[in-house]
């Protein structure tokens, strides 16, 4: 009894607390993914509008991932579907939670991890932020306060706003990388990139999250003068060969996907623009296709609404 | 930098150590204790934790050694004959004395070689540079352990407290280092003495559950400070004060307001953790803030701020140099030339230049923090003089000094020349405060408030209110405090349920209005560096 007495408090207050946040919660989330319900990142979780199970591959990571490959473009040209799941400055604890939720709606056959991410340095405390985050969405949301609206009040979450661009962020813009960047881009090196041991532990955490589901794995790298060097090709190629996940490197490919930095970036090679990224899915595309045996789904009426009947939309937006 | 606020001590450090410390047996309580003190430490400091073992040596032997002679005083006083008694006391003072040099010597000789030998050396070489000496040494830059002016100033006041007999120097090693190294201590204070604390940790009693409640409080109510009002306006304030050369007067003063708000939030607000943190173990953690902002004169608001360090300079600097006896002489001669009030004045002032010339350079090695210690001691003494006359004038033109409105207008103008006080103390340089208030005399405009530029920092229109609002909210709670109200007793006292809700709402509060994530910097810890 006498313990009872001291327990009983703690639980109280404990089971207090977490209702308390979790009204907090609903009330801060969006209820939509849509710019305008204020969702910050509304293009990246436009997977949850799509019918569950229906993407073969996603793409995770950060604005290096949803500026270089185009779902849409990828469907039209070799009938798989993907979504880009990249947000801009993501870090590794937020792609290993993103990749969480997309694992709750799709099984799909292959999860792409845009390499540039494994380098953006995150502390605990912003790991400790999107794990509670999770549980309590207000420690994301909690700065909507200053924006809510009338419908925060009086409906739930439901994220229904299928994406016609499937994450792929679009630019048109031309702005050529300046020659100091090209002369250092790639230059051969035997170092390795330093990679924190928080960052390791989370790159085999998504790793094995997605095998526990059947999910294979893919480690990428796309094109990017100033970004990328081979001191973190060598780094990526170590770790891929430690958790047995092959590697691609698109800037080592300069055959594949001749990328012209005068005309394919958007801002100064740091972003590819909707011309490089076209480069990089004719490239990608069959291969992908080939080397995991991705299924056509062009023809098949259930893809029809989200993907063949956008397809026009989608050629609009990027035109 | 990692404070008391963050993630890693308040979710994971002090969770396990409360942990710890209840379910050990309390013989090993005290090591366990004592572990994850100077466990707090080198995570925080690294090997330069080792000055600090070398600070808690010197005192622990030097306490000892002045034990001993003052024991061996002792036993000779009492075989003495009387007519000697006072040639062998006089002679164990000169020798305990020059102990306690040495204590000083090796204690501030630490603090003062890290901290201010690139200071010294800097302007050592403009010194040259302007004398026309063709020498100029190299700067050195030497990394600080953290608190080092807090445990500095706390190992000093044993030995003083040892050698004025306020205390018995400890045998006991772990128990003295205990006491230094005592984790919530370690960073920002306050500066508690050994006499009222030491015994108190090494009794390690177990934690029980009201002070565990109200402990828990305490620390949401330092968190919520820091993270909604510090951290809020902490992109406001960088802003202000790096480009303020942008901006008119009215901005400029809106600088000096919303550090002086964020320098508060977060100092009391980090006092608030640490107290909460000793209370819930059962220790009581002096206070150092006491409603600061009801001052009604500069004297009185540093009586009410950063107590601890107040009472440490008073104790040990202000006091001893106003008792000695070239300073007692001089006020003798004053006091029969200038009066009764201003004879003494003149030679307290003496003491009190010291005393800020050393609270100014305690907060920082720079000329900043000398001018903003010679500005205070400068309102101080201009305060005590203008004392008669202020007082003769509202006598002669029927004003009540107990009156609300005088005393009002008194909170006001001391909250004033602090907030311009703290210009100087966050500029960037002296020249940069200099500016600065020049700035706000010269450009004095509300042209930015009228244009919106005020909205354009790093801050919203929700984010004022929102920080407008905490400040209302402790407002309330500091005009209940100084009406003699014990809140959180008094919110102890109330259902299990509403208990439970209190902290509910506090720490959905904090989680709904604090300034962290993305688009945030939070605050690093301003007295930590000291």
């Amino acid at each position: 009894m006498k313990y009872l007495k001291k327990i009983i408090p703690v639980f109280l207050t404990l089971a207090v607390t977490a209702g308390m946040l979790w009204l907090v919660s609903v009330l801060t989330t969006p209820k939509n993914n849509m710019q305008e319900a204020g969702h910050d990142t509304w293009a990246a979780f436009g997977f949850e509008a799509e019918p569950e199970n229906s993407i073969d591959v996603f793409l995770l990571g950060d604005s290096e991932s949803r500026t270089s490959i185009s779902p849409m473009e990828l469907f039209h040209n070799d009938g798989f579907t993907s979504y880009c799941c990249g947000v801009n400055s993501s870090t590794l604890c937020e792609v290993s939670e993103m990749a969480q939720l997309v694992l709750k709606y799709h099984h799909p056959k292959l999860m792409i991890l845009e390499c540039n991410v494994i380098f953006s340095p995150f502390t605990w405390q912003d790991a400790f932020e999107a794990v509670s985050a999770r549980f309590f969405p207000v420690v994301h949301w909690h700065n909507r306060w200053k924006t809510l609206l009338p419908q925060d009040f009086t409906s739930l979450p439901d994220y229904d706003n299928v994406e016609v661009r499937k994450g792929y962020y679009h630019s048109a813009y031309i702005n050529e990388a300046p020659p100091y960047m090209l002369d250092r881009y790639m230059q051969p090196s035997e170092e390795r990139e330093p990679l924190a041991g928080i960052s390791r532990w989370y790159l085999k955490k998504i790793v094995n999250d997605c095998r526990k589901q059947g999910v294979e794995v893919l480690l990428l790298s796309m094109p990017s003068v100033k970004n990328w060097t081979s001191l973190k090709h060598n780094t990526c190629s170590d770790e891929a060969q430690k958790l047995g996940v092959p590697y691609v490197d698109l800037n080592e490919m300069t055959e594949e996907v001749p990328i012209d930095w005068n005309l394919d970036t958007r801002d100064e090679g740091d972003h590819l623009n909707n011309d490089g990224m076209k480069k990089v899915c004719r490239w990608l595309g069959p291969w992908l296709k080939e080397t995991y045996g991705l299924e056509d789904h062009r023809g098949d009426s259930a893809y029809d609404k989200n993907w063949t009947d956008l397809y026009e939309e989608y050629v609009e937006w990027i035109s | 930098m990692i404070s008391y606020c963050s993630i890693e001590y308040l979710l994971v450090f002090l969770p396990v150590v409360f942990l710890g410390y209840q379910i050990l047996p309390r013989s090993v309580r005290r090591y366990f204790l004592l572990a994850a003190s100077y466990g707090f430490f080198w995570y925080l400091s690294g090997p330069l934790l080792l000055w600090h073992v070398a600070v808690c040596l010197c005192v622990w032997l030097i306490g000892l050694r002045l034990r001993n002679l003052l024991e061996e005083r002792d036993a000779a006083v009492k075989a003495a004959e009387r007519s000697e008694r006072k040639a062998i006391k006089a002679q164990c003072a000169g020798r305990m004395r020059r102990w306690v040099i040495l204590a000083g010597v090796i204690c501030f000789g630490i603090l003062l070689s890290l901290k201010y030998t690139p200071f010294f050396v800097d302007n050592l070489n403009g010194l040259f540079r302007h004398l026309g000496i063709h020498v100029q040494m190299k700067v050195p830059s030497f990394a600080v352990p953290i608190g080092i002016s807090f445990y500095t100033l706390q190992a000093m006041s044993y030995i003083f407290d040892v050698q004025q007999e306020k205390l018995e120097a400890d045998r006991n090693f772990f128990r003295l280092t205990m006491w230094l190294s005592f984790f919530p201590l370690l960073m920002e204070g306050p500066i508690a003495r050994y006499g009222t604390l030491a015994q108190k940790i090494w009794n390690v009693d177990r934690i029980q559950g009201e002070n565990f409640q109200k402990g828990l409080w305490r620390i949401l109510y330092g968190v919520m400070k820091k993270m909604i009002v510090a951290d809020r306006v902490n992109s406001a304030v960088e802003l202000l004060y790096t480009d303020f050369a942008k901006y008119d007067g009215g901005m400029v003063f809106l600088a000096a307001v919303l550090f002086t708000c964020q320098e508060y939030m977060e100092f009391s607000g980090t006092i608030d953790i640490v107290i909460g943190t000793g209370e819930c173990f059962g220790f009581v953690l002096p206070e150092n803030f006491n409603q600061p902002f009801f001052s009604k004169t500069i004297s009185e608001f540093w009586s009410r701020w950063h107590i601890s360090l107040g009472a440490w300079l008073r104790n040990y600097l202000f006091y001893p140099l106003s008792m000695s006896q070239p300073l007692k002489n001089l006020t003798k001669k004053c006091r029969a030339r200038f009066g009764n009030h201003y004879g003494p004045l003149v030679t307290s002032s003496i003491a009190l230049f010291a005393v800020w010339l050393f609270n100014g350079l305690w907060h920082g090695a720079g000329w900043s923090y000398i001018f903003f210690g010679m500005y205070h001691f400068a309102l101080i003494v201009t305060g005590s003089f203008l004392a008669p006359p202020v007082i003769a004038f509202c006598e002669k033109h029927n004003i009540d000094r107990k009156n609300f409105l005088y005393r009002l207008f008194q909170m006001l103008r001391t909250a004033l020349l602090v907030t311009i006080g703290e210009m100087f103390f966050r500029a960037l340089s002296l020249k940069y405060g200099l500016l600065m208030f020049a700035r706000m005399i010269r450009q004095a405009s509300l042209q930015s408030f009228a244009d919106g530029t005020w909205l354009k920092l790093g801050m919203d229109l929700q984010d004022y209110v929102i920080v407008a609002l905490t400040v209302l909210f402790v407002f309330v709670i500091s005009l209940l405090k100084e009406r003699g109200c014990n809140v959180r007793g008094s919110l102890y006292a109330k259902p299990v349920i509403v208990r439970a809700l209190i902290t509910g709402l506090m720490v959905t509060l904090i989680l709904l209005f604090g300034a962290y994530g993305a688009g945030y910097v939070p605050v690093d810890p301003i007295y930590a560096n000291f």
